[in-house]
């Protein structure tokens, strides 16, 4: 598990980990029931402060993509990211936005904007 | 600037240094071999005609003509020799560089049983002297030779060992420049860790035997703290079945299940890192913190790919652990981000915004080739530029 975390960057330190972490998730680099590191252990490694990657952690739990324990740290749940037909929707989009010339923002606005009308 | 002087060559050539071991292997065992049997042929008029060679239980119980003691010492070498030479095949076969260091390991091991043998001889030899019935003779001062040749034979060994020179295909550390690395801005913070676990049949096995070994135990009616012992020492072993690698801004650290034993590498100390195969048998000759002939040693885990770090004027380390390709790059993306920081910092002309990070997103873990230290960044678009100490 690689986790990248700019101070220098605009975006939040604790979005930044909670996007490291998904997108690890979501590429399949952490399976379910991976353990993760103890937010204490993160926030060390990483020189956060630890409600920095407790915040991280809490936005991951929330989307239910990890389930945090006390004392176990942080476990990858069950997810569904590799249901096949998911998959295969998922590279039609990208092919044909990138055809297209679909930047990736504006990508994932028009995602949000597809599941707004659901 | 990361340009390191290659350490001397040693002078003597490959074919030299083989020509010097099997010379040494031959004449060193013919040497000593000769000069017992000079020795023997010396003093066989006060030698009983037969002289004890074995002791059982209730006393002497082998007999032999002493003038064959020089000629089972070179039998006894010779075997040795040539499982040294069937070790070092095995252990050879498939790879492409050179790793195997059969010449020194030769003369080693020749070294090694050569006096260990000759001693033990002597010394059976010489306190036979005017005995009339050999079933008269002591085991002691056979027993003081074999004693005295390992007392020699340990420090002779090593010495030969340090000394001898190596054919092994120097480890040398690649090029830092030459490997994949992760581009990394020089405000980010990065961590990876992963668990380099065991297969699964090593813990079975493992687990196997404990329960073997405590039934059995259980079974002969064994005292508590025989158990006990038995329970420590596989929770011992456990423990180093399984490890935890570690990379953050400043080192890796690669620790065992319990937490010790625990080897650190400060990343400025490593000229470079890759991901490379390993043969735990083959190579390692075995699981768990390995030391190979290569001269590279580390923790052997699994069969995955390794991480291998060069510490600087060291020995090569390696851990099995999955992934290894991601941390390889990470490390030297970190080292270069080091050596151009340092670089920065000793240039008076150094721009700041040479060093400005590069836009992107932070999680995007895409690898991309090392950038040079002097490289130019264009003028990157970021609202919040990472401010620059001058010095």
């Amino acid at each position: 598990m690689l986790i990248r975390v700019d101070p220098a960057l605009p975006t939040p330190l604790f979005e930044q980990l909670a996007n490291s972490i998904r997108q690890q998730i979501a590429a399949g680099l952490l399976p379910a029931s991976s353990r993760l590191p103890s937010a204490r252990t993160l926030a060390e490694q990483l020189s956060l402060n630890l409600h920095t990657a407790l915040r991280g952690y809490q936005i991951l739990r929330d989307e239910g993509l990890i389930e945090l324990r006390p004392g176990r740290g942080a476990v990858v749940t069950k997810n569904s990211i590799n249901d096949p037909a998911l998959a295969e929707l998922l590279s039609a989009v990208a092919l044909r936005s990138a055809e297209l010339g679909i930047s990736e923002n504006l990508l994932i606005a028009l995602l949000r904007e597809a599941r707004s009308k659901l | 600037m990361t340009n390191t002087a290659p350490a001397p060559k040693p002078p003597l050539s490959r074919r030299g240094i083989i020509a010097a071991a099997l010379t040494l292997s031959v004449a060193l065992p013919l040497a000593v071999a000769g000069a017992l049997w000079a020795l023997t042929a010396l003093l066989l008029p006060s030698l009983p005609s037969l002289i004890t060679i074995h002791w059982g239980p209730s006393g002497p119980d082998g007999f032999a003509n002493p003038l064959l003691l020089p000629v089972w010492l070179l039998a006894a070498v010779l075997g040795i020799q040539l499982l040294i030479a069937f070790l070092s095949w095995i252990g050879q076969r498939g790879t492409a560089p050179q790793t195997s260091d059969w010449p020194r390991m030769l003369v080693t091991g020749t070294v090694m049983f050569t006096v260990l043998l000759g001693l033990g001889f002597l010394a059976t030899l010489i306190s036979q002297l005017g005995l009339s019935d050999p079933r008269l003779a002591s085991l002691w001062p056979t027993l003081l030779g074999i004693a005295g040749g390992i007392l020699l034979a340990v420090p002779l060994t090593l010495l030969s060992w340090k000394r001898f020179p190596s054919i092994a295909a120097p480890h040398a550390a690649p090029k830092a420049q030459d490997l994949p690395s992760i581009a990394l801005s020089p405000t980010e913070h990065v961590f990876w860790s992963r668990t380099a676990a065991p297969p699964a049949w090593l813990v079975i096995g493992v687990i196997g035997l404990v329960v073997a070994l405590l039934a059995g135990l259980a079974i002969s009616g064994s005292p508590f703290w025989l158990h006990l012992t038995v329970g420590v020492v596989f929770a011992a072993i456990f423990g180093i079945l399984s490890w935890k690698v570690t990379i953050n801004d400043h080192s890796v650290s690669v620790r065992s299940l319990w937490g010790f034993p625990k080897f650190s590498f400060a990343i400025s100390s490593l000229t470079a890192a890759q991901s490379t195969a390993v043969r735990p048998l083959a190579e390692f000759g075995g699981y768990g913190i390995r030391t190979a002939l290569s001269g590279r040693w580390g923790v052997i885990a699994n069969h995955e790919r390794a991480l291998e770090l060069f510490p600087e004027g060291k020995s090569a380390f390696v851990v099995t652990v999955k992934d290894s390709e991601t941390a390889a790059q990470l490390i030297n993306g970190i080292r270069a981000r080091l050596a151009h920081h340092h670089d920065a910092q000793s240039d008076t002309h150094a721009d700041a915004q040479a060093l400005q990070s590069p836009d992107g997103n932070p999680s995007d873990t895409k690898p991309s080739t090392a950038q040079t230290p002097n490289a130019n960044h264009s003028n990157s678009h970021q609202p919040n530029p990472a401010p620059k100490e001058k010095q």
